[in-house]
């Protein structure tokens, strides 16, 4: 019974996870721009993040070690340097997409223009992990992050042609413009696999106290609440297809975007578009920062806990308050977030094969795992997204940029 | 004389007659009491240097081959390495008068 | 007897204090070589410059140089003598106390100067049992 209880709570954290300005973004895009055509690159990314989320919480209850913690002692600081300092470089940008994705649904609700949030928003997400423990960052933002359940409820409402949406799970050619296709493609697997999500996930697990009786919690998370995460992402990319592209609005401009959900449910929906958006990203950028400070702890042996107050790990809370306010300064620039969002999408996908080729030898490490070491299947999918992200990112991105 | 470990792991190391003999990729030691000897020099033919692509690819590799124990790797007994410089450590025998592992 | 790989088992480990907090991780390890005997460990390091060293010569002189310019001394990375270690498992154990003799300077003018003076820097944050009704 404790243990139904513990995986519904995982399921709500792990939307609040997947469900970030990245997956809206991406997923609205392709939606409006090539159909259901695209769907199949945000099931492939799904697959992967169920394996990966999977693995660090193995790691976490077996080991008791971080994913960071364990990378640094089984590689060394030399090796460890790089994927340190790429996560890091990638997490500002991230949490920027975030806190641009907050400031544009308060732009929607208020009409004052995005970059002003900024700061006030930097200083919530602050505010958010200063007073709250681990349990009530992971369950506020869970249970706030079920408001984007809307976008499920406006694909029943849509009578979307469902043999349409099974055919988009084939990948396809691009009927048009194919350096956007690919690289919408890329971004859409990079927004759904957020390394700073493994940091997060094993961090929490070893807060939680996880051991070895765990792993079937672990899998039973990663496995539904991912997928649930992918359900609503899916969603959007259908709405958008059903509302957008019949009406000749690409979503490349977010002042349209909420059209999606007014086209269907009116003036409630414009609303709740906004709520969805603002809430889902102010989620991200909560566990973003928090994992932000976890992984700079846990690289350098410095004391951490969300539950501890911050003055007895003062360095680990030094990094949570400085780095969303670095982000906003970066939001507060006035870049088109929307653009933002696909750069750092495209980014996570370059720097995946250095995360995640460590991590799989790893998995494959019998005084970490112990008996708990990755199977065939589990090796098999990690080495097939590193190959995917080599090869998606020295094709896609270069002709993105001769293209764009 | 102090020599830093972090600073000789993945140097090259030559033999007697300046032959390659691999690099240097652990220590052995034996606790005693509160003292720790060290007993042996562990080399491998992988390197520890991460200045380009294939060298991380190289690097990993060898972690994963050195847990699995299928890794090459050459067994130095303590006196047999001359570390009185330690960029470049040297065998002070030939690598084939090094005794079988 | 036991038997230990120091890249293994040791070098960039976890440092656990003899209160169980986190002490930083081991960074460097000194070797003692001796005529005649076999070379024995010395000591562990801790510390920026250890780890700068470690990623080039170069790095260190820049970071040795920033210093000077903030007008701080360098100091002498923090040594843990080997005998001081008393545990090696899933981390480091060493008979240290890391609030008073560690290297944990930059935390406490933190916790001093900065976040401490927060509002709520020294509140205990309440954890909520997974027994408790949940909507």
């Amino acid at each position: 019974m404790k243990n139904v209880l513990k995986i519904a709570l995982g399921i709500l954290t792990s939307i609040g996870g997947f469900l970030d300005a990245g997956a809206i973004a991406t997923s609205s895009e392709a939606g409006a721009r090539y159909g259901f055509r695209l769907l199949w690159s945000l099931a492939f990314g799904t697959l992967c993040v169920v394996f990966l989320v999977e693995m660090a919480g193995r790691l976490a209850a077996v080991s008791n070690h971080t994913v960071a913690d364990a990378m640094r002692e089984r590689f060394g600081w030399r090796f460890f340097v790089f994927p340190l300092t790429a996560e890091l470089i990638v997490d500002l940008f991230v949490i920027a997409s975030e806190i641009g994705g907050v400031c544009l649904a308060l732009q929607f609700v208020t009409g004052i223009a995005f970059r002003w949030w900024a700061f006030p928003v930097a200083l919530l997400i602050w505010l958010f992990i200063w007073s709250g423990s681990f349990s009530f960052v992971e369950d506020s933002t869970a249970i706030l992050g079920l408001v984007t359940i809307v976008f499920v409820v406006a694909v029943v409402k849509l009578h979307p042609d469902y043999h349409a949406i099974g055919a988009g799970f084939i990948p396809s050619m691009p009927p048009k413009d194919a350096p956007s296709y690919w690289f919408l493609a890329v971004s859409i697997i990079g927004a759904v696999i957020s390394p700073y999500l493994l940091y997060f996930y094993s961090s929490g697990a070893v807060e939680d106290k996880w051991t070895e009786k765990d792993l079937n919690v672990n899998r039973g998370v990663s496995v539904i609440g991912m997928g649930f995460g992918s359900l609503v992402a899916m969603a959007v990319l259908v709405v958008a297809a059903q509302t957008l592209l019949p009406a000749g609005i690409g979503s490349d401009r977010y002042e349209q975007t909420p059209l999606m959900l007014s086209m269907v449910l009116g003036k409630t929906g414009f609303y709740l578009f906004a709520a969805s958006v603002g809430i889902a990203c102010f989620g991200a950028a909560v566990e973003a920062s928090l994992s932000v400070a976890y992984l700079t702890a846990q690289s350098f042996g410095w004391t951490w806990g969300e539950d501890l107050p911050p003055k007895d790990d003062a360095r680990f809370a030094m990094v949570y308050t400085v780095f969303p306010i670095l982000a906003a300064a970066v939001t507060f620039s006035g870049i088109d977030p929307l653009k933002l969002t696909l750069f750092s999408m495209a980014l996570t996908v370059v720097i995946l094969p250095i995360l995640l080729l460590p991590m799989i030898v790893l998995m494959n490490d019998e005084k970490f795992l112990k008996s708990h070491r990755n199977g065939w299947l589990s090796n098999a999918v990690g080495v097939v997204v590193v190959v995917v992200a080599i090869v998606l990112s020295v094709v896609a991105i270069p002709l993105e940029l001769i293209g764009g | 004389m102090i020599v830093n470990l972090e600073l000789l792991l993945g140097r090259k190391v030559l033999d007697v007659n300046g032959e390659k003999a691999g690099r240097v990729f652990d220590v052995r030691c034996e606790q005693q009491g509160k003292e720790a000897i060290v007993r042996e020099w562990v080399l491998a033919a992988g390197s520890h240097r991460t200045r380009s692509v294939s060298d991380v690819v190289q690097f990993l590799l060898l972690q994963l081959r050195a847990r699995t124990e299928t890794a090459k790797v050459r067994v130095v007994p303590w006196d047999k390495l001359d570390l009185r410089d330690p960029r470049n450590p040297r065998l002070t025998c030939r690598i084939d008068e090094l005794p079988a592992e | 007897m036991k038997r230990l790989q120091l890249a293994r088992d040791v070098l960039d480990q976890q440092l656990i204090d003899r209160y169980e907090c986190n002490a930083g991780k081991v960074d460097g390890i000194g070797l003692e070589l001796r005529d005649g005997e076999p070379p024995r460990v010395a000591f562990l390091d801790m510390g920026s410059d250890v780890l700068a060293r470690r990623l080039s010569p170069r790095l260190e002189r820049w970071l040795q140089a920033l210093r000077k310019l903030i007008g701080r001394k360098t100091p002498e990375p923090y040594r843990v003598e080997w005998s001081k270690v008393v545990k090696i498992a899933n981390a480091v154990t060493i008979d240290i106390d890391s609030d008073r003799d560690a290297p944990n300077h930059v935390e406490h003018w933190l916790a001093e100067h900065l976040i401490g003076r927060i509002p709520g820097a020294s509140r205990e944050k309440k954890k909520k049992e997974p027994e408790q009704h949940n909507q």
